[in-house]
């Protein structure tokens, strides 16, 4: 059986500069230990993996120390260290699952969802025409 | 002001004139046109990491150690 989907608008993050700086970021809440933080999420095909920007590891009060796995990035983000960390993450009404994130030093970055492993856990359809973008659980391998 | 009425206006204009209304108008119509595509000068962060399949598989593991680990 197909779970319904959860639909999230667009956000148009900068109005001066018109509708083609809309981009789907979506609610999502993340928990570390017995932390949470609600935040949004760039859902981002284009990633292939999930970012966390530096201070929103520290609000979910994990400490870069305890840290150990280097994450090699690229692009924009090659420069900063990044270091991998399992966190929760819940969307809409659906259950939360484990989500692994490249927790990278840099400040300007936002929070990415990306291949590894957003879109295995989740199914994402894009409607950019309709402002819409819907998000579903994975089905059955 | 109409077409009609503009464009004796415009014909009696220096030449420098015309030649400086010419280019702002095309200026003008190609921003039109280009709305919503990065200007020049302009600096556009891409943040994908679409390339970092060795990160990626690194996060795959923590997460099949945590899975095992369980």
């Amino acid at each position: 059986m197909t779970v319904e989907a959860e639909r999230f608008p667009f956000v148009v993050v900068d109005r001066s500069l018109g509708p083609s700086h809309a981009l789907p970021y979506m609610p999502i809440v993340l928990e570390y230990g017995q932390r949470q933080v609600a935040t949004t999420g760039l859902v981002d095909s284009g990633s292939t993996l999930n970012v966390l920007p530096y201070q929103l590891g520290l609000q979910l009060g994990a400490e870069w120390d305890r840290q150990t796995i280097s994450v090699p990035l690229t692009g924009n983000l090659a420069d900063s260290e990044a270091r991998a960390i399992l966190l929760s993450g819940r969307v809409g009404r659906f259950p939360p699952v484990r989500l692994a994130f490249a927790w990278t030093r840099d400040e300007r970055v936002p929070l990415i969802l990306g291949q590894a492993n957003f879109f295995m856990e989740f199914d994402v359809c894009l409607f950019r025409s309709r402002w819409t973008f819907e998000v579903r659980p994975r089905g059955p391998a | 002001m109409t077409l009609t009425d503009l464009i004796p206006e415009l014909r009696a204009l220096p030449r420098v004139d015309k030649l400086w209304v010419i280019q702002m108008m095309a200026a003008e119509v190609a921003q039109e046109e280009d709305a919503g595509l990065p200007k020049a000068g302009l600096e556009y962060p891409i943040w994908s990491p679409f390339d970092a399949f060795e990160g990626a598989a690194t996060l795959m593991r923590a997460l099949e150690q945590e899975g095992a680990a369980q």
